[in-house]
């Protein structure tokens, strides 16, 4: 019986990572990429290296440009510089109510001579939207994040030896080989992945399982909103013009209210109207949890409407595994320790889809055998070209292009399209070599575009591109030499 | 020493325990009550743990949607972990009957 319950869960975490592997995969890697998104978009805006300029004084700059710039907006958002993002970044409805996103200048506040992009937010957003309209991207990715725990734990189940495969890899033995080094990535940062995995679907656990809120809140949903952020006060706009009161003061009342936390973000609702509001949203800094406090003031009278600090117990639970997520507190070496972990589990992923092909290709594989075998090459070696090719794409789309941002996005599904069609076209052992190369020369391009290598952005961004330029380099040699 | 390697590669490697002898039906019932009866015990089971809780209605929702996503997962894993169709079909309707039960009785009430 306990053998039988083995096999199972072995069949089980075999059939999930045929899925979900693919989607997984994705996730996996832009969500490594994420851990260093306000360092990408550092890298994407080369023209200019941000100075070090007091964050409470980089915002209010950020909303006079806005004041001046975007005064009839309904909404401004904007993003409080931080030691890894020196910069303010605003987001703001347009006239038509698309929304605009743009990094700031922290001494002007202004985008002006800032090239079009999204920088890092587009690994951020892809992570779990998936590019698809809401909210089927943030059900999926959800979903495939439950999916991770079940393929996780699932893995653990079929492995007694967990200990002493931690220390077992024979190299050049095929399939055995592929499976140590599957077991020894997994295990190496299981508590990582396992936590990585849960807190995913619970930064979306809302939107997942709304039924419990429905219950609670007898449906109005509304109430629940403003239960779950009591100073997240709202009101219509009075159609009367208003002016706004100098944020400066706010934000420094804020500040000492937060005790240390500093500021994440500051949004102003009805800007030009009398009936402004300015809600102020503490940051990060010496706590995990997300979102510990919030304050409402008004906008013409600069006085306080709501403040709430958060202490109920389930909620601060939530807040706290949200963190953990979102790695808004980590230092630099807890955010390395993120990015490496998230690559090694997309390794995980990409070894266990490699596996499930290697083992029926040695029997008679049939049709759709085949056909998954090459879309695990156009994955597993696509998605990392496409995602590679947005960092060319800043560099080489002309700085004049209109909608530039978006350009630089449908470069990478472009890519992406050609590598899985480039795969399933071409012979396997022929297609893996070509398109692993293709991988290697689109990062040592990465990483000769940041020259000169002024800064630590630049130089660690052509460290990282040259050491995974000389794993893909390696791995098509490889693959070259068994063809 | 030789026969606990043999063994522990048959065990180790998905895959290689196909075809696990179990009809195509079998495996859609068990796919379709791991999916649609584990999203039924999650959403149940939040809801009554989120009625049950006597703390702060945020704080009940907040459990709930917790609560639900270990469900979800340990509901699948069984679907395919016991042994008998029809007495896995058995638990998951107990599950969600008793947290219904749990809902509809809870103090703060439906």
């Amino acid at each position: 019986m306990k053998g039988s319950f083995r096999v199972t869960m072995a069949w089980l975490h075999s059939m999930l990572g045929l899925v979900t592997g693919w989607v997984l995969f994705a996730i996996a890697l832009s969500g490594s990429l994420s851990v260093f998104r306000q360092a990408i978009t550092l890298w994407m805006h080369p023209e200019r290296d941000p100075p070090r300029v007091d964050p409470l004084e980089a915002t209010s700059r950020a909303i006079d440009w806005l004041a001046h710039n975007a005064s009839s907006a309904p909404a401004w958002y904007v993003t409080s510089p931080t030691a890894e993002a020196p910069f303010p970044t605003a987001v703001w409805p347009d006239a038509q109510g698309t929304y605009i996103q743009r990094i700031l200048d922290p001494q002007t506040g202004s985008p002006d001579g800032l090239r079009d992009t999204l920088g890092g937010e587009f690994f951020y957003r892809f992570h779990f939207e998936l590019q698809l309209p809401y909210p089927w991207g943030r059900l999926i990715a959800a979903m495939a994040a439950l999916a991770l725990v079940v393929g996780l734990v699932t893995g653990i189940i079929i492995h007694r030896r967990i200990f002493a495969d931690f220390f077992t890899f024979r190299p050049k033995r095929g399939l055995r080989s592929w499976l140590d080094a599957h077991n020894i990535l997994g295990v190496a940062a299981l508590p990582f992945h396992l936590m990585i995995s849960f807190t995913g679907a619970v930064t979306l656990g809302s939107l997942l399982l709304p039924w419990s809120t429905q219950a609670v809140y007898h449906h109005d949903m509304m109430a629940s909103y403003t239960d779950l952020n009591p100073a997240l006060y709202s009101r219509p706009a009075s159609g009367q013009p208003g002016h706004l009161v100098p944020i400066r003061p706010l934000l420094d009342e804020a500040d000492r209210h937060f005790g240390g936390a500093g500021i994440e973000q500051v949004y102003i609702f009805n800007p030009s109207d009398h009936a402004a509001l300015v809600t102020v949203i503490a940051g990060n800094d010496h706590t995990v949890s997300t979102t510990t406090g919030v304050m409402t003031f008004d906008g013409t009278t600069g006085q306080l409407i709501n403040a709430h600090t958060e202490t109920r117990p389930v909620i601060r639970l939530y807040t706290f595994l949200y963190g953990l997520h979102v790695a808004r507190f980590a230092p630099a070496v807890t955010r390395w320790l993120y990015f490496l972990s998230g690559l090694a589990l997309a390794a995980v992923i990409g070894s266990g889809m490699h596996l499930w092909t290697l083992k029926r290709l040695r029997q008679q594989p049939h049709m759709g055998q085949r056909i998954v075998c090459r879309m695990n090459t156009g994955i597993l070696a696509g998605t990392p070209l496409a995602f590679a090719t947005y960092f060319l794409a800043n560099r080489l789309l002309p700085l004049t292009l209109a909608n530039r941002a978006v350009h630089e996005v449908q470069t990478v599904f472009a890519v992406w399209a050609l590598g899985i069609t480039f795969a399933l076209f071409r012979r396997p052992d022929r297609a893996w070599p070509e398109l692993l190369g293709g991988n290697a020369l689109a990062c040592l391009a990465i990483a000769l575009s940041g020259l000169p290598w002024t800064n630590v952005v630049m130089r660690g961004t052509a460290i990282v591109a040259l050491m995974l330029g000389g794993a893909f380099g390696y791995a098509a040699f490889r693959t070259a030499r068994r063809a | 020493m030789v026969s606990a390697g043999m063994r522990r590669r048959a065990l180790a490697s998905p895959g290689k325990s196909v075809p696990p002898r179990r009809p195509r039906l079998n495996i859609a019932l068990r796919t379709l009550v791991g999916l649609a009866g584990g999203y039924g015990v999650a959403s149940l089971g939040g809801v009554a743990l989120a009625l049950w809780l006597p703390l702060s209605r945020a704080d009940g929702a907040m459990a709930g949607i917790l609560f639900g996503l270990l469900l979800w997962p340990t509901v699948f894993m069984a679907a395919f972990g016991v042994s008998g169709i029809w007495r896995l079909v058995m638990v998951v309707a107990g599950c969600m009957v008793s947290f219904t039960i749990i809902a509809l009785t809870a103090g703060r009430g439906l």
